[in-house]
């Protein structure tokens, strides 16, 4: 079977029961590393940011005690389900990354060519991701210890900024969240600031891939377990010839995975392991992903020329349309 | 003998201090009827006017069996409420007093006031501690000090009404450490404050609702809920649907008005169920700008007249005016600070000014390209 095609149906499988599983009485939990919004109407999971960033608003001598102990129970299950399937949170299950390439694939059909940021704007915003993950720690902390200027008005300001609040409760027909708050100020600037990203969702899928996955601050902190997780990438740098294919196919456009050849788990911070890099490697074994060291998904010259094709028998029965 | 009266003083005390500590009256201490196996709390209760004309009596019989100094003593002590002279309830805003109390609520026996303790055959109440606190929560969500003051053996404070409305008022004494934990007992007494004048022949029926250990009033509003958590809270564009009810039957066609403290009123008939159905409308919330967790009250109010006899037994008064209210804490609902078409619009700027500067920026690189290929 495809692994693109199991990549969707996993994708779409974990749409439904994040966004629709309450309904059915399926409770995933609050602390999962994935944009499954908790403003979502009885979601069968969410997003543990929300927890986490109202727990962090707290006086600090509490967190010696049981908010301490509360807290590091959260992190903790973040951190188990880190380790075991590492970053295809975010190219598997993720429902708002599947949003994403819903789009590239809108944009696929409608034949809009795809863009590119260079080198050195993707190295200058590379780093966003762990701002916002710096401010969506140090503001809570500063709220709950009386830092002058941050109000209850900042209270979990990542989830008011975030573009999948407004956005995901739309799938439970909610609109209530898809607003611009006008009670204050750091809820005005906040709230425009998520809608202002829904509108470039949008636009950017039609130029670019996973756009707004380079600067999730959830890709932050997946990514300190990207060494130790239990699913890998591996490459062999003897089989790869560096034809550039895997970048080329990445949609995260990571260029270490063409160019790395004396390390052998590639799961770099921007990887959300979609496995595409694999599906366009035409070397025999030269890309491998693995569960526990053993191997799961391995790139073939001949399943390479199957998947070209079949892309290329496709690609002529549009024109023909 | 000063040695039998501190024993039995002791004792008094001692047997008073019991359902303090244990959570409940000591068994066969002959306390409330209703109150039997409830904490121990404090209770706030005004004068009523029924009690007040037979305390006045009283107090002219014992004054007439004592000596005079004993009988001037007492009748200095009397209370001093507002009742016109005739004995029946005077109208219009005034003063009144409130005492603080504890033991469980209700009290036992049909006369709510105060006693000394020990006397012959009375189990008397304890001597309240300066402690106690006091406020009144008026209409326009305005918080008054009561000064407490120690008057005999129970705590009275003095307040005014001013205008119409709901009012509240709340009194705490601190109990000691209980379980390790110090106790605070709270005390809550809500009325509704009016101008009504009743007729010649009319008493007034004040009952208030007070709190959730009251006793059921003959006549009440009650508010029946749509959705389980309007229960806990209520928002602008809501709707209250409030039951009038009279010993317990509804009542219809019978006018209920809705008023808040910023002046807004409406008044809906209730209809065969006898209910009367409200939108709360957006309140013109005080200081500007939106207070997500600034509540305002709105009251409801009906009347009721029905046949009633004296209980003095003068045959002065043959009907009862009965006033009934009821309050609703509501709060801004999220439509008062949130824009919708705000964010459609500023999401569609985004998309098209996104999207032309990309289409801008593609036709000047492929304009480029084509320029350095020729």
């Amino acid at each position: 079977m495809n692994v693109q095609r199991l990549r969707l149906i996993s994708q779409f499988v974990f749409f439904v029961l994040l966004t629709y599983g309450g309904l059915f009485a399926i409770d995933l939990g609050s602390r999962m590393p994935t944009f499954s919004c908790a403003f979502v109407p009885d979601n069968g999971g969410s997003c543990f940011l929300i927890g986490f960033q109202h727990m962090l608003s707290r006086p600090l001598p509490e967190f010696l005690g049981e908010q301490g102990i509360r807290l590091l129970k959260s992190l903790g299950i973040v951190a188990l389900w880190a380790v075991v399937i590492n970053k295809a949170w975010c190219g598997w299950i993720c429902p708002f990354g599947l949003m994403q390439d819903l789009l590239t694939r809108l944009r696929n059909l409608v034949f809009i060519d795809m863009s590119r940021f260079g080198w050195v704007t993707r190295k200058r915003y590379k780093s966003v991701k762990y701002i916002l993950l710096a401010l969506l720690i140090l503001i809570p902390l500063g709220i709950g210890n009386g830092v002058p200027g941050l109000s209850r008005d900042w209270t979990a300001p990542f989830c008011q900024m975030c573009p999948a609040r407004p956005l995901m409760p739309l799938f439970r027909g909610d609109f209530s969240e898809f607003h611009i708050d006008f009670s204050s100020w750091p809820g005005l600037a906040l709230t425009t600031i998520a809608v202002i990203l829904v509108g470039l969702l949008f636009t950017s899928a039609f130029v670019k891939r996973r756009f707004l996955c380079s600067y999730c601050p959830m890709l932050a902190v997946l990514s300190l377990f990207d060494k130790v997780g239990f699913l890998s990438l591996n490459k062999d740098g003897q089989k790869c010839t560096r034809c550039g294919n895997c970048s080329r196919a990445c949609p995260m456009e990571i260029r270490e995975i063409e160019e790395e050849k004396t390390l052998s788990n590639l799961v770099t911070q921007d990887c959300i392991l979609c496995l595409k890099c694999i599906d366009a490697c035409p070397e025999n074994q030269a890309l491998e992903a693995r569960f526990l060291g053993m191997p799961i998904y391995t790139a073939s010259a001949e399943g390479f020329l199957k998947r070209q094709n079949v892309d290329l028998l496709r690609l002529k029965r549009k024109k023909k349309r | 003998m000063p040695r039998l009266r501190q024993i039995a003083i002791f004792t008094w005390m001692a047997c008073l201090a019991t359902p303090l500590m244990a959570g409940g009256p000591p068994p066969g201490a002959g306390g409330p009827p209703s109150g039997g196996g409830e904490p121990p709390m404090i209770w706030l209760e005004p004068f009523s006017y029924t009690e007040m004309r037979e305390m006045r009596e009283r107090m002219k019989k014992m004054a007439a069996e004592r000596p005079p100094r004993a009988a001037a003593r007492s009748g200095r002590g009397a209370p001093n409420g507002s009742r016109s002279s005739s004995g029946r309830p005077a109208g219009g805003f005034r003063s009144r007093i409130i005492h603080l109390r504890d033991g469980a609520y209700p009290p036992a026996g049909p006369v709510r006031h105060a006693r000394r303790p020990g006397g012959a055959g009375r189990p008397g109440k304890p001597g309240v501690a300066a402690r106690d606190v006091m406020w009144l929560e008026k209409p326009d969500n305005e918080i008054l000090a009561i000064d407490p003051r120690k008057r005999r053996n129970t705590t009275t404070g003095n307040y005014k009404t001013a205008f119409g409305g709901d009012y509240r008022i709340v009194a705490y004494r601190d109990a000691g450490r209980k379980a390790g934990r110090p106790t605070r007992l709270y005390g809550y007494y809500e009325f509704m404050a009016h101008g009504d004048k009743p007729s010649a022949k009319q008493a007034r029926v004040e009952q208030a609702r007070a709190g959730y250990f009251g006793e059921r009033p003959e006549f009440e509003i009650i508010r029946s809920y749509d959705k389980p958590d309007e229960r806990y809270r209520s928002r602008t564009g809501e709707r209250a649907r409030l039951s009038v009810l009279f010993r317990g039957k509804p009542l219809m066609g019978k006018p209920v008005t809705m008023i808040t403290s910023q002046g807004w009123k409406q008044t809906r008939r209730t209809n065969d169920k006898g209910e009367a159905v409200f939108t709360l409308i957006k309140e013109d919330f005080p200081k500007g700008g939106v207070d997500k967790r600034k509540s305002s009250l709105y009251i409801a109010r009906a009347t009721h007249v029905a046949p009633a006899s004296d209980p003095a037994g003068s045959g002065e008064v043959q009907e009862a005016l009965h006033v009934a209210t009821m309050s609703i804490r509501v709060a801004p609902s999220a439509l008062e600070w949130e824009s919708h078409s705000t964010a459609y619009l500023a999401t569609l700027i985004t998309l098209a000014s996104a999207g032309f500067a990309i289409a801008i920026r593609r036709r000047r690189s492929k304009q480029k390209n084509g320029r350095g290929r020729k």
